[in-house]
C-alpha cells in the first residue's frame, strides 16, 4: 500500500499529521492543567513572531533586500484591524485581512521608491519609512494618537495564530520554491546579472516586499488583538521592534525558513524563562548577534533547511551506526 | 508678535541644534568615507564619551579640558577595538553582515551602558557657566557659540588633514580603492584604525559638549542623534568633510523650523523625510559629485 | 528498546514531562500571594525602584507584626521595564502561574492600560499605587489606584494659580505623547478658563525630546504670567533650565511628576518662583508621614520621593483590604478595596471609593532656595 502513495503526498500527510498533533498536544496539556493559559499565551506570541520573522526572511533573506522597517507594516496591520473591530465590530478574520491588505499596499508604496536603493542606503531608508509610519500613527487621533489605542477585543487565540503561522510558512515556502522565488534568489545573488538575463528586478523586489508586508500586517492584526492595547512607541511599532525581528531572523539564518521558525519560538520563550535576567538579555543578544555574524553568518542552524531528506539521512546514519555495534 | 524676530531667533536655535548634528556627523562621514560602513555604534560612542566625561569630572575631579582629552582618548581606543574585533573580520563579507554587526555593536554598547550606569537621566556637571549674548532683539549663549565654533574648527582641521597631509592622501586612496591602495604599499589596517580613532574621539567630544549643553545624559541619548547625524552626513554628501557640517546645520534649522511653525510631533519625521528625499533625488548629497555604478 | 540511544531519548522525554509537571502549585493555603509589577529597568527605572523599595518595606513591616489575620504576605516582584507588552505578559504570569490574590502596579499609565483589561477579565483586583490617568479606573470595577486623578491635580493647580497667586494669563507646555501630561493639561486648562483665566498659548513636545528652544522661544515672546509644565522631572528639569536661559520670568507651575531629588540638578538655575501639586510633603508634620520618611531614609539611605510614598500607602490600603476581606477571594478583596476608610497613610488620610480612586488630600509646595516648602494642603472635596 505504501508504495502506491507518491512521495510528495506522503510527506504532506506526515507534515499535516505532525502539525495537527502539536495542536492537540497543546490543548490536551492545557486541559490537564499542565499548561497554564499563561503558557499558551506565550505560544500565541511565538506564532505571531514566526509570521513576522518568516515574512521578513522573504525580503531580507530570499530577495537580499535589507529592510529594517518591518515593524512599520506590523503597525499598519495592527492599528487598521483594531480600528475596524473596535469601531465597526467587523468580524476578526475580515479585519485581519483588510489590515494585511492595507499593509501590503503600504509596502508597495514604500517599496517602489525605496527599492531603487541598495545595501546600507536601502536599510536606512526603510528605517526612515518605519519611523515615519510610527509618527503618522502618533499623530492620528482616531486611533488614540499619542495616548495609545485601548479597548481592543481579545480575539487572538492559540488556535488562530497557530493556523495563520502555518499558512504563512506554507505560502512563503511555496513562493520561494516557485519561479517567482527563483527570480528573487537570482536578484539576491547578483541583481545586475539577473536583470541582464531578463529578470525584471523591480517587479520581483517590490512583489517580495509587498508580500512580506502583507504577512507582517497579519501578524500585526493578531498582535493588537493579543495585547489589547497599542502604544506608538519605538519598542512596540518602531525601530526597536524592527531590530527585535531582525535579531530573530539573523539568528535563525537568512534564507532559512526552518531556522526562522525555530528562532522565533526560542526567542519568544527564552526571555520569559529568563525573566530574572532581563537586564542582561539585550547584552547577551547583541553579543550573540555579533558572534554569529563573524563566525556563522548563515545563522545558528547553518545554511541548510531541515527537510525530510536531511531527517531521513540522519535516521539512516543512526541506523548504520547502530548496526556497526 | 514680531514674526521677523521670532523667525530669526528660531534660526539661531536651529543653527545651535545643527552644530550638534554636525559634530556627530563629522565622525560618521569619516568612517563611511573610508570603509563604506554606516557605523551604527557611532551614536553609542558619542554617549559613552558623555559618560566618560561625566565620571572624569565628578569622580576624578578633572576640569573640563583634561576630562575631554581623557574621554576622547578612551573613546578612540574603544573605537579602534570595535573596528578590530567586529568589523575587520567582516571586511570581505556581504554588506548586510557588516551592517547587522554594526547594529549589534550599537545595541551592545547601549545595553551595557544601561547595566553599568543605570537607566535614569543624570544631570551633567556644569563646567562652564552660561552667559547670554544679546544680539539686538535676538540672543544666543556662549555654549551655543562654543559648539558651533568647535564644529567649524574641527571641520577645518579635518579638511586640512584629509586634503593636505600624507596621511590624508592615504585615507583618500583607501576610500577610493582599497586593494589598489594596498598594492601601493599603504597599510590599510593602520589607516582604517586611525580613522576610527579620530572619528570616535570626535564623537566623544561631541558627547561631552552636548551633555553639558542639555544638562542631562542617559544611555539612550545616542540613538536618535546618531541616526539624524547620519542623515545630515548623507544630506551634505557622505564621505565629504565639509558636507557633514553643511548637512548638520541645514538639518538642525529644518527640524527647528518644523517644530516651531508646524508641529512638534513631526520632529523626528523631518530627519527621515529629508533622508528619503535626498536618497531619491540627490543620492550623492549636496556637495557630492555624481558617480554612476560600473558593472 | 535495548538500543542505548533510544533509552536516552526516553529518559529525556520523561525528564521533560516531569519538569512541566513541576509547575508551582495551586492556591497556597498559607501565605497570601501579592504580585508587584514595576519598571526596575528601562527609561523609567527610577520610578519603579522607588515604588519597589517602599512596597517591600511596607510588606516587611506588616509581616513582622504578624501579617494579615495570621497569614504572611508573599510578595512577587516582576520587572515590566516600563513596557506595555512586557507588563501584560508579566501580569498573565502573575495571575496564571503565580496565582496571586491581587496585583499591585503597574507604575506608569501606559503599562496600567495594558494590564487592567487582563486583570478585569480574569477577575483579579489590581491597584496601581501611582497611576493618575483618569481613564484607568474606567476600565472596570476590579481596577483601583492609590493616587489622585490627573483631573483633580490639574484642577487644584489651576485654582491655586488663579485664586492664590492671582494669575490671569498662563501658558502651557506639555508632552503630547504622554497620557499623564495630556490629561493634566486638559484638566488645568478647563478649570483655569472656567474660573476666568486665559490660556494665551500652548506648545507641545514628545517624550524623550531634550531641545525645547523652539517651543520656549515662542512662549517667551508672549510673556505669560505663569507657565504650566505637567510632566515628569526628566523633562521638566531641562525645560526649566532652558526657559531660564531664554530669560523667561514667568512663575513655573508643576505637578507631582516633578518630585525627584534630580529635579534641581537637571533644572540648573531654577530655584525660586515655582509651585507644584504633590501627594505629600516632607514638611508634613503628621506622625505617619514623618515615621515613613525616617524608616525609608534609614533603610535605603535616601529620602523617599512621592512615588515611594504612594507605593507605601498602596501597601497600607492592600493590607487593610485583605484584613477586611478575611480571605483571598477576589470578589471579597475587590469589595474591600472599594470600601476601606480612614487609613492613616504617608500621603494623608485615605478613604477608598468603589469607583477606584481614593478620596485624599493634596498639597501645594513652593520652591525656595532649591528645596520644596509646604504652602497649602487641599482637601479632597477640593473646594
Amino acid at each position: 500500500m505504501r508504495r502506491n502513495i507518491p512521495k510528495m503526498n506522503r510527506r504532506t500527510m506526515y507534515t499535516g499529521l505532525a502539525l495537527a498533533l502539536i495542536y492537540l498536544l497543546v490543548h490536551g496539556l492545557q486541559a490537564f492543567g499542565l499548561l497554564l493559559s499563561y503558557h499558551v499565551q506565550i505560544l500565541s506570541l511565538a506564532c505571531i513572531n514566526i509570521i513576522l520573522v518568516v515574512s521578513l526572511n522573504l525580503i531580507n533573506g530570499f530577495t537580499g533586500q535589507f529592510s529594517i522597517g518591518h515593524a512599520g507594516f506590523l503597525a499598519v496591520g495592527a492599528y487598521s484591524s483594531a480600528y475596524l473591530t473596535v469601531t465597526f465590530h467587523t468580524p476578526f478574520f475580515v479585519a485581519l485581512l483588510v489590515g494585511a491588505i492595507f499593509a501590503g499596499i503600504v509596502g508597495l508604496i514604500i517599496g517602489l521608491p525605496a527599492l531603487r536603493l541598495k545595501g546600507d542606503y536601502l536599510a536606512i531608508a526603510t528605517l526612515g519609512f518605519g519611523e515615519i509610519i510610527r509618527v503618522i500613527i502618533l499623530n492620528t487621533q482616531a486611533v488614540g494618537g499619542a495616548r495609545g489605542f485601548s479597548g481592543i477585543p481579545n480575539y487572538t487565540t492559540f488556535g488562530n495564530s497557530y493556523l495563520l503561522a502555518i499558512l504563512t510558512v506554507f505560502v512563503i515556502r511555496n513562493f520561494v520554491n516557485s519561479d517567482h522565488g527563483r527570480a528573487c534568489l537570482a536578484i539576491r545573488e547578483d541583481e545586475i546579472a539577473a536583470e541582464s538575463l531578463g529578470v525584471h528586478s523591480t517587479y520581483f523586489k517590490t512583489l517580495a516586499f509587498s508580500l512580506g508586508a502583507f504577512f507582517a500586517g497579519i501578524a500585526g492584526g493578531l498582535f493588537s488583538h493579543y495585547l489589547q492595547y497599542m502604544a506608538p512607541t519605538s519598542g512596540q511599532i518602531g525601530f526597536m521592534k524592527s531590530i527585535d525581528i531582525l535579531i530573530m531572523l539573523v539568528l535563525g539564518g537568512l534564507g532559512n525558513i526552518t531556522g526562522s521558525v525555530i528562532a522565533a519560538v526560542v526567542l519568544t520563550i527564552v526571555p520569559e524563562l529568563l525573566r530574572g535576567f532581563a537586564e542582561y538579555r539585550m547584552v547577551i543578544y547583541s553579543i550573540i548577534l555579533i558572534l554569529v555574524m563573524i563566525y556563522r553568518p548563515d545563522g545558528l542552524l547553518g545554511g541548510r533547511s531541515l527537510g525530510y531528506a536531511r531527517l531521513k539521512n540522519s535516521i539512516e546514519g543512526v541506523k548504520a551506526h547502530a548496526s556497526h555495534k | 508678535m514680531n514674526w521677523y524676530v521670532m523667525g530669526l531667533q528660531q534660526l539661531i536655535n536651529g543653527l545651535a541644534l545643527g552644530s550638534v548634528y554636525a559634530l556627530i556627523a563629522l565622525g560618521y562621514t569619516m568612517v563611511y568615507g573610508i570603509i563604506k560602513l554606516i557605523n551604527f555604534a557611532h551614536g553609542e560612542i558619542y554617549m559613552l564619551g558623555a559618560y566618560l566625561g561625566f565620571y572624569a569630572i565628578t569622580s576624578l575631579n578633572l576640569s573640563l579640558v583634561p576630562a575631554m582629552v581623557l574621554a576622547m582618548v578612551s573613546a578612540a581606543i574603544i573605537g579602534m577595538l570595535l573596528e578590530r574585533v567586529a568589523y575587520r573580520p567582516l571586511r570581505s563579507s556581504p554588506r548586510i553582515a557588516v551592517l547587522i554587526t554594526a547594529i549589534g555593536a550599537s545595541l551592545l554598547f547601549q545595553s551595557t551602558a544601561q547595566l553599568v550606569f543605570g537607566a535614569s537621566f543624570k544631570p551633567f556637571p556644569q563646567a562652564i557657566p552660561f552667559t547670554r549674548i544679546q544680539l539686538g532683539p535676538v540672543f544666543t549663549t556662549n555654549r551655543q557659540l562654543l559648539i558651533f565654533g568647535v564644529a567649524v574648527a574641527l571641520m577645518i582641521a579635518l579638511h586640512i588633514i584629509v586634503q593636505y597631509t600624507t596621511f590624508g592622501k592615504a585615507m583618500r586612496a583607501v576610500s577610493m580603492d582599497k586593494d589598489a591602495a594596498q598594492l601601493m604599499g599603504i597599510n590599510i589596517d593602520r589607516v582604517i584604525s586611525i580613522t576610527f580613532a579620530l572619528g570616535s574621539a570626535l564623537a566623544a567630544a561631541a558627547g561631552i559638549l552636548v551633555g553639558m549643553y542639555y544638562n542631562r545624559i542617559d544611555p539612550y541619548m545616542g540613538t536618535m542623534p546618531g541616526l539624524k547625524a547620519f542623515v545630515a552626513a548623507v544630506l551634505g554628501g557622505i564621505g565629504i568633510v565639509p558636507g557633514a557640517v553643511v548637512g548638520g546645520l541645514l538639518m538642525g534649522v529644518a527640524e527647528n523650523m518644523v517644530v516651531a511653525f508646524v508641529s512638534s510631533t513631526l520632529r523626528d519625521a523631518v530627519a527621515f523625510a529629508i533622508l528619503i528625499a535626498v536618497l531619491l533625488f540627490r543620492p550623492n548629497g549636496l556637495l557630492g559629485k555624481n558617480r554612476t555604478e560600473k558593472v | 528498546m535495548s538500543h542505548p540511544k533510544t533509552k536516552i531519548l526516553v529518559l529525556c522525554l520523561l525528564m521533560f514531562v516531569m519538569s512541566t509537571l513541576a509547575v508551582p502549585g495551586l492556591a497556597q493555603e498559607e501565605p497570601i500571594r501579592v504580585g508587584l509589577l514595576t519598571p526596575l529597568t528601562g527609561a523609567v527605572a527610577t520610578y519603579g525602584q522607588s515604588v519597589r523599595n517602599a512596597v517591600v518595606m511596607g510588606i516587611d513591616s506588616i509581616n513582622a507584626s504578624g501579617g494579615i489575620n495570621g497569614r504572611q504576605i508573599e510578595l512577587i516582584v516582576l520587572d515590566d521595564k516600563g513596557d506595555s507588552t512586557e507588563s501584560a505578559q508579566a501580569a498573565r504570569r502573575l495571575i496564571d502561574r503565580e496565582k496571586v490574590a491581587l496585583i499591585m502596579g503597574p507604575v506608569i499609565t501606559p503599562a496600567v492600560m495594558a494590564v487592567a483589561p487582563i486583570a478585569q477579565a480574569e477577575g483579579i483586583p489590581m491597584i496601581t499605587p501611582t497611576g493618575t490617568g483618569d481613564q484607568i479606573t474606567e476600565l472596570g470595577d476590579y481596577i483601583f489606584r492609590a493616587a489622585y486623578k490627573d483631573s483633580f491635580q490639574g484642577r487644584i493647580m489651576a485654582q491655586f494659580a488663579y485664586e492664590n497667586l492671582g494669575i490671569t494669563e498662563a501658558s502651557i507646555i506639555y508632552d503630547i505623547a504622554n497620557d499623564y501630561s495630556v490629561g493634566l493639561r486638559g484638566a488645568f486648562k478647563a478649570t483655569f478658563e472656567e474660573l476666568g483665566g486665559k490660556v494665551i498659548s500652548e506648545e507641545s513636545y514628545s517624550t524623550g525630546d531634550n531641545d525645547f528652544s523652539a517651543q520656549l522661544t515662542s512662549l517667551t515672546m508672549r510673556n505669560p504670567q505663569a507657565l504650566f509644565i505637567p510632566d515628569y522631572y526628566s523633562a521638566a528639569g531641562p525645560i526649566l533650565m532652558q526657559a531660564k536661559l531664554m530669560g523667561m520670568t514667568s512663575v513655573m507651575l508643576g505637578v507631582d511628576g516633578w518630585d525627584s531629588p534630580d529635579l534641581y540638578a537637571l533644572a540648573n538655575g531654577f530655584e525660586e518662583d515655582g509651585y507644584i501639586v504633590n501627594h505629600y510633603s516632607q514638611d508634613d508634620e503628621s506622625p505617619m508621614t514623618q515615621a515613613f520618611i525616617a524608616e525609608y531614609t534609614a533603610r535605603y539611605g535616601a529620602a523617599p520621593d512621592a512615588l515611594a510614598a504612594l507605593g507605601y500607602d498602596g501597601v497600607l490600603i492592600v493590607a487593610r483590604a485583605l484584613e477586611a476581606a478575611g480571605s483571598t477571594d477576589p470578589e471579597a478583596i475587590k469589595h474591600a478595596l472599594g470600601t476601606v476608610k480612614n487609613i492613616e497613610a504617608a500621603t494623608g488620610t485615605i478613604d477608598m471609593d468603589p469607583e477606584g480612586t481614593p478620596i485624599k488630600s493634596a498639597v501645594i509646595l513652593q520652591s525656595k532656595g532649591g528645596s520644596w516648602v509646604l504652602v497649602d494642603k487641599i482637601d479632597p472635596s477640593g473646594r
